[in-house]
């Protein structure tokens, strides 16, 4: 019976935990030369005020607009919803102030934009990071 | 969106130039109002606004072509199209922006070619409708040249303060400029009532001191333009006044009027210092506002000029409702030289009485001259961050004269109101 509980007990404990990883785990991947960055930085990266930390040239990535993934990233660190962030870039690009960062949709191709790109910023969840690759911010 | 025939116009603007083609990467989007406005009143105002109605005044449409040809140069392509600046009947495809740029650090950028002067707060933007919730930027203030793009060379430094940003943009280049004249009489065979076009080459430059944090944008600015009118062409700095009798006389407002001399110049000299802000409050409310002072010396004959308005908005889901007040005036000199001539008339008596009298209204038609204020309220509805629906009801009242009305022949447009209806609809893609 004991022994019964403990592993019902154990059980769900794993089903919580991963269920909390999947709902808050938007997890920010790059280039492990940018291992100090904050998000403040960050914020700057994807509103492109910065394009360079510490000399090197940083290239951002977005998950596709309306996605899951990039609302949570957007809310979390740059502190805006999708129609704002897209409304900020409107006005950056027709003031001659640059373009958003490309859109990538899924997690492989974001990986494979880290680990083929010197300087590569993306953000993936949690669970679809693997090793190999630098977790920047989380 | 990286398109090949992205490529191509871009690659056309560009030239030959020696990144490999796999590495660049091009970005292409575009931009559209669609817009309509009604008046109440016959004549037309604003130059196609009457109670007839108009697509002509705020439609617009534009396509953008962005290259990232390194990691620091990129080059940019604007085409637009939207009515001709030298002619009421045309839609006019042109090239609104075509440069280089290069941002070596964080801090600089530097852009080389066919940009915008940040005259106003919505300089670069304004002919984009979704980035701001105005169906029409106020024309009072955004009405000081009929084209603020110019080629040349613009350098931006931003330094870090605060939460925010501080920017000084420097600039100088050159442009054409059209200028409007409405003559109101017909005299054949001499004048046709309508519009007369005159264009300047203009060389300019320019500083910009702004701070940005968050949404909030503070900026002060300073341009000065001279431009040189086209075609070998003078105008004149004044228009001296013929006495006749006591009490009775003309103002010279050509050389054809015996005088002694209209005196002319090839050029003028524009310097415009403007302030703005575009501040968020509490509750979702924004407070926007502009104010521009204009000096041209060493004539009577200007437009110089005080202009600005303020407005109040407030975000409710996919709402924005404002209120704007606007104002345009030209200075004392300029409206009294105006009246003057305007109202001057010989008595009928006077050899070429009637030639004189019209005479004298013709050269007040070359004078531009304002003093008007409109009150506007209206909303946007925001159907998505590239998609946005506008509604205005504006008022504007028309107090001496304003050159942005085309007064009918033989009429003068004083102390009078314009109610504006307009609608329309704002897209990205």
């Amino acid at each position: 019976m004991r022994g019964t509980s403990l592993r019902t007990l154990l059980v769900a404990l794993t089903l919580i935990a991963g269920d909390a990883s999947a709902a808050g785990g938007v997890v920010v991947i790059g280039d492990a030369r940018l291992a100090r960055l904050d998000a403040p930085m960050l914020e700057k990266i994807y509103l492109g005020r910065v394009i360079e930390v510490d000399g090197i040239r940083v290239t951002a990535v977005n998950a596709s607009s309306g996605s899951a993934i990039r609302n949570r990233f957007l809310q979390t660190y740059i502190r805006k919803d999708d129609d704002s962030y897209t409304g900020y870039w409107s006005v950056r690009r027709y003031s001659g102030l640059g373009v958003p960062p490309r859109e990538l949709s899924g997690s492989t191709e974001v990986i494979d934009f880290v680990k083929s790109t010197p300087g590569a910023i993306g953000y993936i969840d949690e669970a679809d990071v693997p090793p190999g690759v630098s977790v920047l911010l989380k | 969106m990286k398109t090949r025939w992205g490529a191509l116009l871009l690659a056309a603007w560009i030239g030959p130039v020696a990144v490999p083609a796999a590495a660049v990467e091009f970005s292409v989007s575009g931009f559209g109002t669609a817009g309509y406005a009604r008046s109440n009143q016959a004549y037309t105002y604003q130059r196609f606004i009457d109670d007839s109605g108009t697509f002509w005044r705020d439609t617009v449409a534009g396509l953008q072509v962005d290259a990232g040809l390194t990691d620091t140069f990129g080059a940019t392509v604007q085409f637009k199209l939207a009515p001709a600046t030298n002619s009421d009947d045309q839609f006019k495809g042109t090239v609104s922006w075509a440069f280089l740029s290069w941002r070596p650090t964080n801090d600089w950028l530097i852009r080389v070619g066919k940009s915008r002067a940040p005259l106003y707060l919505y300089s670069e933007t304004k002919d984009v409708g979704v980035t701001y919730d105005f169906a029409r930027l106020p024309t009072e203030m955004y009405s000081i040249v009929s084209n603020d793009d110019y080629t040349g060379l613009s350098v931006i430094k931003n330094w870090a303060v605060g939460e925010g940003d501080l920017s000084l943009q420097g600039y100088v280049g050159r442009g054409d400029v059209d200028f409007r004249f409405w003559i109101r009489d017909n005299i054949p065979p001499i004048q046709r009532a309508g519009p007369i076009f005159q264009g300047e080459d203009v060389k300019a430059g320019g500083l910009l001191l702004s701070y940005r944090q968050t949404d909030d944008v503070y900026r002060i600015s300073a341009f000065r333009g001279t431009g040189k009118l086209k075609n070998g062409l003078r105008a004149p700095t004044t228009y001296p006044f013929v006495a006749l009798a006591p009490g009775i006389g003309y103002y010279q407002v050509t050389d054809s009027l015996p005088g002694p001399g209209v005196p002319t110049t090839d050029s003028f000299t524009l310097t415009v210092v403007a302030v703005g802000a575009d501040v968020g409050l509490d509750a979702g409310f924004r407070v926007i506002g502009e104010f521009a002072r204009s000096f041209v010396p060493n004539t009577d004959v200007s437009i110089a000029s005080t202009r600005g308005y303020a407005a109040l908005l407030k975000q409710i889901d996919n709402w924005t409702p404002y209120v704007v007040y606007a104002f345009l005036r030209s200075t004392p000199e300029v409206r009294s030289l105006y009246n003057r001539v305007n109202y001057n008339t010989v008595p009928g008596f006077i050899p070429g009485a009637a030639l004189i009298n019209a005479s004298q209204r013709t050269g007040a038609d070359y004078l531009f001259s304002w003093d008007q204020h409109s009150w506007s309220m209206g909303t946007s509805y925001s159907f998505s961050a590239t998609s946005k629906f506008k509604v205005e009801y504006m008022r504007t009242h028309i107090g001496q004269m304003s050159s942005l009305v085309d007064a009918p022949s033989g009429g003068n447009i004083r102390d009078q109101n314009i109610n504006v209806f307009s609608l329309s609809y704002n897209f990205l893609f």
